[in-house]
C-alpha cells in the first residue's frame, strides 16, 4: 500500500481535500491565532489518543498525556519548520512523550481499559478469528481484551510503540521510520521480534482447531 | 506465518477500544482551559526561555553542565581562597604578626606615665553612690506632675 492511500485509508477526510490544510493552520498557529490551533487538536485527538492509549492501556494517563502533548506542540509550534509533515512532527512529540512517560511509570501499574465499541462483532477479523479458535470463541469480549493488552504490556516501550503504529493503526514502515527517526530495517526487525514475543503470549488465541 | 497473521488480526481488534463518546469534544474544553491556566501561570523568564528555545528547536543543555559548572565554580572558589588578601607588603606584615610569640609577662617593660594629662574636674574624687527615694516610685499618683 502506498502512503497516499494509507492516508486517505486512515483518515477519510483526506480523500475528499481538507478544506484547511495542516500547512495553512500551522502558519496561522504561528501567527498567534490560536483558533487555528485548536482545530488542529480537534483532527489530530482522535488518532493521537489511540496511539498514545494502546501504548499505556490507561484511559486516565492517556488524557493526561494527550493534554501535554498537545500543550508542548502548541509551545513548540515556531519551531516547526515543514521539514516533515505536521502529521509525523505530532505523532513523534507523542511516541517520544509516552515512551519518557512509561519509562516513568515503571512495571506496577494498573490497566484501564476503554469500553470496546460494539462494532467488534461485525468485523471480519473478529469473525474469522473467532470461526477458527474454539478459546477466542469461549472467551468473552472483555477478557480478549484483557488479554490482548497484558500482551501489549510485556513487550518494552519502544517494540509495543512500533506495533501500536503498524498493527493497530495500520501505518507503514515508512511513516513510522520517519515518526522514530530510525531506518525501515530497525522497523521491521522490531516488528518482528515484537510478533514472535506477542505469539507466545496469544498462544491459548492462536492455536488453530 | 499463518500464526503471525492471527496475531495481526488480534491486534487489529484493539481498534475498537473507545473513549467514551463526547470525549475528543471534552478534551478539546479541557485543553483550552489549561492554555488560560498555564498562561496565568507562566512567569515572563520562562515565557522568554521557551520563546529563545523555540528559536533554537534542537538546544539542549548538555547532559554534563551542570556538574561542569559545578566543578568551575569549586575551582574559582579554592583558587580565591588560595590567592592574598592585598599586597605583598602586607602579607609578609600579616606573616610576621602571625609568626610572633605574644609577650605575656606582667611586668611591664616601660614605665607608665601620666604626664599632660588633666582632671576632669576640679574637685575631689568621689566615689558614686545611689539615694534610694523616701517612697516607692510605684506608690506615686498618675495623675502627679
Amino acid at each position: 500500500m502506498i502512503l497516499g492511500e494509507w492516508l486517505i485509508e486512515q483518515h477519510p477526510s483526506l480523500s475528499e481535500e481538507p478544506e484547511i490544510p495542516d500547512a495553512e493552520l500551522v502558519a496561522r498557529t504561528q501567527a498567534g491565532e490560536a483558533e487555528a490551533f485548536d482545530e488542529l487538536v480537534i483532527r489530530y485527538s482522535s488518532r493521537l489518543y489511540g496511539l498514545v492509549y494502546h501504548m499505556t492501556s490507561n484511559h486516565e494517563d492517556t488524557n493526561d498525556l494527550l493534554q501535554d502533548v498537545f500543550a508542548k506542540a502548541y509551545r513548540s509550534i515556531r519551531s516547526f519548520r515543514g521539514n516533515s509533515s505536521f502529521y509525523t512532527w505530532m505523532h513523534s512529540i507523542a511516541v517520544n512523550m509516552t515512551i519518557n512517560f512509561l519509562k516513568k511509570r515503571g512495571r506496577r501499574f494498573t490497566m484501564s481499559l476503554d469500553d470496546v465499541d460494539s462494532g467488534i462483532q461485525n468485523d471480519p477479523d473478529f469473525l474469522a478469528a473467532t470461526s477458527t479458535s474454539d478459546p477466542l470463541r469461549e472467551a468473552n469480549l472483555s477478557e480478549l481484551q484483557k488479554k490482548l493488552n497484558e500482551a501489549m504490556q510485556k513487550l518494552s516501550n519502544e517494540h509495543r510503540a512500533v506495533v501500536t503504529m503498524f498493527d493497530i493503526q495500520g501505518m507503514p514502515h515508512a511513516e513510522i521510520a520517519k515518526i522514530l527517526k530510525t531506518s525501515e530495517g530497525t522497523v521491521r526487525s522490531r516488528l518482528f521480534y515484537a510478533h514472535r514475543q506477542l505469539q507466545n503470549y496469544l498462544q491459548e488465541f492462536i492455536t488453530n482447531k | 506465518m499463518e500464526n503471525q497473521e492471527i496475531t495481526s488480526k488480534l491486534l487489529r481488534l484493539k481498534r475498537y477500544e473507545m473513549p467514551p463518546p463526547g470525549y475528543h469534544e471534552k478534551f478539546l474544553r479541557d485543553f483550552q482551559r489549561r492554555q488560560r491556566a498555564e498562561l496565568i501561570r507562566t512567569s515572563p523568564w520562562q515565557m522568554l526561555w521557551e520563546g529563545v528555545c523555540s528559536l533554537w528547536p534542537n538546544f539542549q543543555v548538555p547532559r554534563m553542565a551542570y556538574a561542569t559548572c559545578a566543578a568551575v565554580a569549586l575551582a574559582a572558589g579554592a583558587w580565591m581562597v588560595s590567592q592574598p588578601a592585598g599586597s605583598d607588603l602586607s602579607q609578609q606584615t600579616t606573616l610576621a604578626n602571625l609568626n610572633r610569640v605574644p609577650d605575656f609577662s606582667l611586668e611591664p617593660k616601660t614605665p607608665v606615665t601620666i604626664s599632660n594629662t588633666l582632671p576632669v574636674s576640679g574637685g575631689s574624687p568621689r566615689s558614686s553612690h545611689y539615694v534610694l527615694q523616701p517612697r516607692p516610685a510605684s506608690s506615686d499618683s498618675p495623675l502627679s506632675f
